[in-house]
């Protein structure tokens, strides 16, 4: 038996931003240059794996927004005019560059990333990059799982059980719509985790989730393995814990591997470097200066001057990295074996938007550990938590305590002094939403009701994401992220109201079903708290 | 020009300039704003000594307290052993004053790993207490593992978790006292003891005033016990308890933080 485990989870998600009301619109740029930056090169690694016959596991957690906007037409044609627009401008940046032969060369390098992406988007994937995921699945090596309907943060929704049981049995249906079959792990958004959850995980079916290391640590009994074995929540779901120091090593500003020198320079983009009539058609409506994508620098490190960026030598450092990785996970898997009764499992959970956007070699370097994983004789294996479960029985009943992976470990960053309006707004939406199913309960309702109490249902969902508070915080887009917050609770409103007063116009309603395109399978009526207690 | 049509009927048709237009008009007209009909007061947990609370009271409820210069509105917030993680034969209560133009506030709690209540309510000229609103329970997670054993179980029942016994072990029994003295004096806190006029079953309190500075005076009541009244002997345990316990739950839990998503990051 292998002393240890390693399960590797990346966790997929950003907001719904779709609208179809303008040509273009910035906060799509985020789909785009994930797709572009994290989604295709992980691809990329999988299907150099899979031919090198690698034998791995990985987790991949999709969140349901991702999934609907991944699958979107409108998304997925806007998003073949954004990877053409940087084709145009990396070729743009090979004449401009010809005196300088370094900087060239990464222009150079650009241009065939996104002649690859293309390739890899349009040709392969006919646009769609669910179908490769699924395929990754099917041959066995990629485990799939998903989140939450629009990624609400349940412990700040939990004033209504319907929000939270809708939030998770959607996210469920939205996956097992897309692909297939039903998910058996669960990312709670944010690991915001409260002592009850585990109850509506287990009614949509789910087998487990995650929780920071702390959940586990503080848990209502003490854990017999700390955080490298699950617990079981007392119903059969079982709860893994992060890992500290594998976390620790990746997210650190300080000690984690993204922050090394020889590593691409995330801040030192031409968007704002080059002069404006030049740029100006890459760039936002022509004048404000984003992110391109293009960047010719590596970190460099303190307060020297930004050096030219060297693929080879980054390259070089993302398998040094990967080695160094593997190592400190046999050191500490040879350490815990000594004291548990089972094989050690460490969990390390990772934004998925980690690889390749913001640290560039990412990808590679998770490559790398997959395959050094592979190869390793001394006792590590890589494995997803399904498989875990399989593997070794009986765990520990107890349940974890309330935690979150934010700052502080609680529920801090999405509830202050920055969004703490929020809540008020959401919870009576989630009342009204209640009391609306409740009304049509035992009563047919109308086709035209129907639609209406569907798409307020859609509203509210949408205004529950967890991104909003979370922009809120940050401190960046902020006008956006309370805009939609917003909108979403107006358009609640006004549907609510038109029930109410029986004052339905089908042309405003059709509007918002197409401005909010998302869970066509939506059921009001699951929105009734008395009768899923009933059930 | 692109036409977005209805997927449930065709007959709908919008060009992206009317999409927008009927958005906004939908946006301006039906903005988000509190409207519920009935009194209501909501408590959120945010860690394992912070809550959130806000309310919503009819309004010629709070026109009442500002016309009356001798009412004010207060929160009342008190834990409830009896189904809290960590059982305990202590109840805490306190009150927090608060104005008739706010809606909520964040509010620091004296004990981890507990269920609180609140209600808000008028404190009257004659310092008694009429509600307009009560709160569910919650419940703040404990910062600290569940000790492996129960003799740690003080006789007050609130736990130490294994750090804080470490962090008070080093001459334990002769500072135990001297913390707690100090605790009172640098604080200029004042013990008290004082007839409890909210709650039969509880004899007397003890009152932490000011409370870590948090602007609350702190009653703690020892019911369910043999004695009525707080011992000597646990006042001064109970007072580093809870002074222990607060000062760890200023220490970050966690210095690892995630992104969480796309660009949403600086």
């Amino acid at each position: 038996m292998k002393k240890g485990f390693l399960s590797i989870v990346l966790h997929a998600h950003l907001p719904f931003v779709r609208h179809p009301e303008y040509d273009s619109f910035f906060e799509e740029i985020w789909l785009f240059e994930a797709i572009t930056e994290c989604y295709v090169p992980l691809i990329r690694s999988l299907e150099r794996l899979h031919q090198d016959r690698v034998n791995y596991r990985l987790t991949l957690s999709l969140s349901p927004p991702l999934i609907l906007m991944l699958s979107d037409p409108l998304l997925q044609t806007r998003y073949l005019k954004y990877i053409n627009n940087r084709l145009e401008l990396a070729e743009k940046e090979i004449i401009r560059t010809r005196s300088m032969p370094e900087y060239q060369k990464l222009a150079r390098l650009y241009r065939r990333l996104y002649l690859d992406t293309l390739d890899i988007f349009a040709n392969q994937y006919d646009c769609n990059l669910l179908t490769a995921f699924k395929n990754f699945n099917a041959i066995g090596n990629l485990e799939l799982i998903t989140c939450a309907a629009t990624h609400g943060f349940l412990p700040l929704l939990n004033r209504s059980e319907a929000a939270v049981r809708n939030q998770i049995d959607i996210g469920v249906k939205t996956f097992i719509a897309h692909f297939g079959f039903p998910p058996a792990g669960f990312w709670l958004p944010e690991c915001g985790y409260y002592p009850g959850l585990e109850k509506h995980l287990k009614n949509a079916g789910i087998n487990y989730f995650f929780v920071d290391s702390h959940g586990i640590e503080n848990a209502s009994e003490p854990p017999r393995n700390s955080v490298y074995a699950p617990l079981n929540c007392g119903n059969d779901v079982m709860a893994f814990a992060r890992d500290p120091e594998s976390s620790r090593q990746v997210w650190s500003s300080h000690e984690g591997y993204p922050g090394d020198y020889d590593y691409r320079e995330y801040y030192s983009d031409i968007g704002f470097d080059l002069d404006m009539n030049y740029i100006a058609p890459y760039i936002l409506d022509g004048y404000i200066r984003i992110n391109t994508g293009i960047k010719y620098h590596r970190v460099t490190g303190g307060d020297l001057p930004k050096e030219v960026y060297q693929p080879r030598q980054a390259l070089y450092k993302a398998q040094l990295h990967a080695q160094d990785f593997i190592n400190k996970r046999q050191l500490q898997i040879n350490r815990l074996s000594t004291d548990m009764d089972r094989p050690a499992l460490i969990v390390s959970p990772y934004d998925a938007e980690l690889f390749g956007h913001w640290w560039f070699e990412g990808p590679q370097w998770l490559e790398w550990v997959l395959r050094l994983a592979d190869k390793n004789t001394n006792g590590i294996k890589t494995i997803s938590c399904s498989d875990y479960l399989k593997q070794v029985s009986a765990h520990q009943i107890a349940t974890p305590s309330a935690s979150t992976w934010g700052d502080q470990g609680y529920s801090n960053f999405w509830i202050n002094e920055t969004n703490d309006w929020i809540y008020p707004l959401l919870h009576t939406a989630g009342a009204d939403m209640e009391k609306l199913a409740i009304t049509f309960q035992g009563v047919k309702a109308s086709p035209l009701q129907e639609r209406v109490l569907n798409q307020a249902a859609r509203s509210l969902l949408l205004a529950q994401a967890s991104d909003w508070p979370f922009i809120m915080q940050t401190g960046t887009t902020v006008e956006y992220a309370t805009k939609r917050i917003t909108d979403h609770l107006a358009r609640f409103n006004y549907l609510r109201d038109s029930i109410r007063n029986n004052s339905i116009n089908e042309r405003y309603l059709s509007a918002l079903e197409i401005l909010d395109d998302v869970f066509p399978d939506i059921d009001f009526r699951n929105f009734n708290v008395a009768k899923q207690n009933l059930e | 020009m692109k036409l977005w049509k209805s997927r449930y009927n065709p007959l709908y048709k919008f060009s992206q300039q009317v999409l927008l237009d009927i958005s906004e008009k939908v946006t301006q007209s039906y903005a988000p704003h509190d409207t519920r009909d009935q009194p209501e007061l909501v408590l959120m947990p945010v860690d394992p000594v912070n809550l959130y609370v806000y309310w919503n009271l009819k309004q010629n409820e709070t026109e009442n307290i500002i016309e009356h210069v001798d009412k004010q509105l207060a929160l009342r917030i008190y834990t409830l052993p009896e189904v809290s993680a960590d059982s305990s034969n202590v109840k805490l209560s306190f009150d927090i004053e608060v104005q008739s133009f706010q809606n909520r506030q964040k509010v620091h709690l004296p004990v981890a790993a507990s269920a609180y209540s609140a209600v808000i309510g008028e404190i009257n000229a004659d310092h008694s207490f009429s509600a307009l609103a009560t709160a569910d329970t919650i419940h703040v997670p404990r910062q600290n593992p569940v000790p492996e054993n129960n003799s740690n179980i003080t006789a007050n029942g609130i736990q130490f978790s294994k750090t804080q016994e470490d962090m008070i072990t080093t001459d334990h029994q002769a500072q135990e006292i001297q913390v707690t003295e100090n605790y009172f004096n640098e604080s200029k806190n004042m013990l008290q003891t004082r007839q409890s006029s909210e709650n039969n079953s509880v004899a007397e309190a003890l009152i932490l005033k000011n409370f870590q500075g948090y602007g609350y005076d702190l009653k703690i009541y020892e019911q369910n016990s043999d004695s009525a009244t707080i011992t000597i002997l646990s006042q001064p345990i109970l007072a580093e308890q809870i002074t222990e316990t607060h000062n760890t739950a200023k220490k970050s839990t966690t210095n690892i933080s995630n992104t969480s998503g796309l660009g949403l990051l600086s």
